[in-house]
């Protein structure tokens, strides 16, 4: 298996011994409020035998396969107008704002269990839909097709991502606005994806290459829903190991994880074959804190916590800002000024890859500094701390995303009885129109969530001070340049909500 | 592996990816026969304020970006009950044939708003858009040939009507037919 399973980091918390059923009190590093867990699969009826059932997975991807192939059809033969178009208002509008304020923050990687774009690709490599296969040619116990190569070592991190995402959302104007561009890439993303898994082994295609999986991976750290084993114990007597190889019951994690001693949500595709595969019922599924996962692995992750937070930045700027130059700027392939397109893209890049890691080190260094004690390593420091970024990002898109929504919500109504905008009324819905809302409303629904994304950012940072500096004294001093930076940020993002 | 359930299951996708399109076809169908009133001829017209022009061409997502439509020369014959289907392909158009006192009429993206007329006599007549779209919507280009009894479209050569030379994005398509952008 990859790399990116098997870590020996200690972890910043105490999120390794892990209980049984129901809440369970556990010790954390560094005091604060023991984490809780409450075990799902023990208190809702039903759920257990729910996702132990083999068709589970298909029966949630084929409906959402269906629809986004109706979504590509419309996006060839429908409107080229955006907001007439179902690929654009559910694609972009809806889906994201779904993604982004329900899914990640409170069901993980759940988007992955009902995504459709590897579903031919994984068809093929298994040979089936439903049923498993033991034997051999394969991977671990499971008899599987194609070539299962080996994802090269190089690349198996989220750099690929990382850029990938970046480009894509350089061009995120031409994305929202013309459908044949979302035909392109959605169509691409199924495209790669069956090739990928032909080639390769298992889901390395959403490890290493989706572009979508970079923020949900590292945003799912936050997620309040993790799939973890209940007793260490009971894994270190396991002969079995189904889990991670395989048997008669499912398939081997087909992302490259050891689910046994899995110890963050980041590459867990929430498959739920490691429920069905484990004879000892040792992997569940529980709700947990806010923020529980907090350690970045690689400077990989901590580059995309960068990524993410600087596009937040760059589209309140472009959507809710008042400088139409630079709207005009990003809107290059409509107002045709390619230059300034080039200038936007340019500094989009220099922000996300420079710039933003630029001062945040700087406050990192500083805070080493003023700290004291004896000298820590940079780069732990750096990695630790760089998990800040992940609560106020994904606070800070949330509240980014709430006025898209409520600008856009007519449309998605009406896009529902004419999805290609060729003047159907499926539903007699088509000519909806949104009560005119109230602005000001908005920013009572962004200003808290900008206030919790800075109070997790802050409270994990400070957390880690204390993990790494100890006393409270140096803590608080080893942590408030970054606290300072983390807080201007807030302002920023503030500014440009509020106005 | 029960082969079954793994046969069935796929025959259900399989159906699916025909039943999709299939599904679109009809819904499209019933949409346009629902604007037909017998004996009718029905043209569909789609505004594109980009180029300046009204096109029969279909434009939708997978050409608009590619190629600039060609300008409607719409042919009908002399008493003949017609109907037009209004598209849009961008923005908000209006559409009206002054000299026969159609319209104007609105044309939303999205929507499908429907003109109908009976044929006058027979000579080219302009169509126009009274809804500021773009820099060419004083001229957009587009026109309605009515056909006499026996007569063809060779009758109505191209420069009965003069040019309309106002719009920056029209190049060469306001005196030839089609061009690109
Ligand atoms: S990683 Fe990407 S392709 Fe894979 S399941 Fe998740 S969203 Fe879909
Ligand atoms: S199969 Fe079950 S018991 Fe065995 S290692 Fe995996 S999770 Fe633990
Ligand atoms: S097998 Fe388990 S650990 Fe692996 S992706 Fe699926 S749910 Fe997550
Ligand atoms: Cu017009």
């Amino acid at each position: 298996m990859t790399g990116k399973t098997q870590n020996a980091d200690p972890p910043n918390e105490g999120t390794v011994a892990v209980g049984d059923k129901g809440r369970t009190a556990q010790p954390r590093v560094g005091g604060g409020s023991p984490a809780w867990r409450l075990d799902l699969l023990a208190v809702i009826p039903g759920l257990r035998w729910l996702v132990k059932r083999r068709w589970l997975q298909f029966a949630v991807v084929f409906p959402n396969l269906v629809f986004f192939y109706l979504f590509l059809i419309a996006g060839v033969f429908g409107s080229p107008v955006g907001n007439r178009n179902i690929i654009i208002i559910f694609v972009w509008i809806l889906w994201w704002f779904l993604l982004i304020t329900l899914m990640v923050p409170f069901a993980s990687r759940v988007w992955c269990t009902v995504c459709p774009f590897p579903f031919f690709g994984e068809w093929l490599q298994r040979g089936a839909l439903i049923g498993t296969r033991v034997g051999k040619p394969g991977v671990g116990r499971n008899r599987m097709f194609g070539l299962n190569l080996r994802w090269p070592k190089a690349l198996s991190n989220i750099w690929l991502q990382n850029f990938g995402f970046l480009g894509l959302c350089t061009f995120s104007v031409a994305l929202v606005t013309r459908p044949i561009v979302s035909v392109f890439v959605l169509g691409g993303l199924f495209v790669v994806a069956t090739i990928l898994h032909l080639v390769f082994r298992q889901r390395a295609f959403c490890n290493y290459v989706c572009p979508v999986s970079g923020f949900l991976s590292l945003y799912s750290m936050t997620s309040m829903l993790e799939v973890r084993s209940k007793e260490a114990e009971v894994c270190s007597k396991c002969a079995d190991k189904g889990c991670l190889a395989g048997n008669e019951s499912g398939w081997g994690c087909p992302w490259f994880m050891y689910p046994s001693r899995m110890d963050r949500n980041n590459y867990c595709g929430l498959c739920t074959e490691c429920l069905k595969t484990c004879p000892y019922d040792n992997m569940t599924l529980r709700l947990r804190p806010f923020c529980s996962d907090t350690r970045i692995k690689g400077y990989d992750e901590s580059w995309k916590a960068f990524i993410m937070l600087t596009l937040a930045l760059a589209y309140s700027m472009t959507l809710l800002g008042p400088w139409a130059t630079i709207k005009d700027w990003a809107n290059a392939s409509e107002t045709g000024q390619w230059g300034g397109f080039a200038l936007y893209a340019a500094s989009l890049w220099m922000s996300a890859l420079c710039i933003l890691p630029g001062v945040f080190f700087g406050s990192v260094w500083l805070g080493r500094l003023l700290g004291g004690g004896a000298p820590k390593p940079l780069k732990d420091l750096f990695l630790g701390w760089s998990y800040t970024l992940v609560p106020l990002g994904l606070l800070a898109w949330i509240a980014f995303s709430f006025p898209l929504i409520f600008v856009n919500g007519s449309y998605i109504i009406s896009v529902l009885s004419d999805p290609m905008g060729r003047g159907w009324d499926l539903l007699g819905t088509a000519d909806f129109k949104w009560t005119p809302y109230h602005p000001e409303l908005l920013a009572w629904i962004q200003v808290p969530l900008l206030g919790i994304g800075l109070f997790f950012a802050l409270r994990t940072g400070y957390r880690f001070a204390q993990s790494r500096f100890g006393s409270t004294r140096s803590s608080i001093l080893g942590f408030s340049p970054l606290a300072v930076l983390l807080t201007a940020i807030a302002c920023g993002f503030l500014r440009l909500f509020v106005g | 592996m029960n082969w079954k359930i793994e046969i069935a299951s796929a025959l259900l996708v399989l159906l699916s990816l025909v039943a999709a399109p299939a599904w679109v076809l009809h819904v499209e169908s019933e949409a346009a026969a629902a604007h037909e009133a017998s004996p009718a001829r029905v043209i569909t017209l789609t505004a594109v304020a980009a180029g300046g022009i009204w096109t029969e061409e279909e434009v939708a997502g997978h050409n608009y970006w590619r190629r600039q439509p060609e300008p409607a020369r719409t042919v009908v014959l002399s008493g003949e009950n017609v109907v037009i289907r209004l598209k849009s392909a961008d923005v908000s158009h209006s559409f009206s044939i002054p000299e026969l006192e159609v319209g104007p009429v609105a044309v939303e993206p999205g929507k499908v708003s429907v003109v109908r007329f009976v044929a006058p006599a027979p000579g080219e007549y302009l169509i126009q858009c009274s809804t500021r779209c773009g820099p060419c919507h004083e001229e957009m280009l587009g026109t309605l040939v009515v056909l006499g009894s026996g007569e063809t479209l060779a009758d109505y050569p191209p420069g009965l009507l003069p040019p309309r030379t106002k719009c920056p994005n029209h190049g060469s398509a306001a005196h030839s037919e089609g061009g690109d952008r």
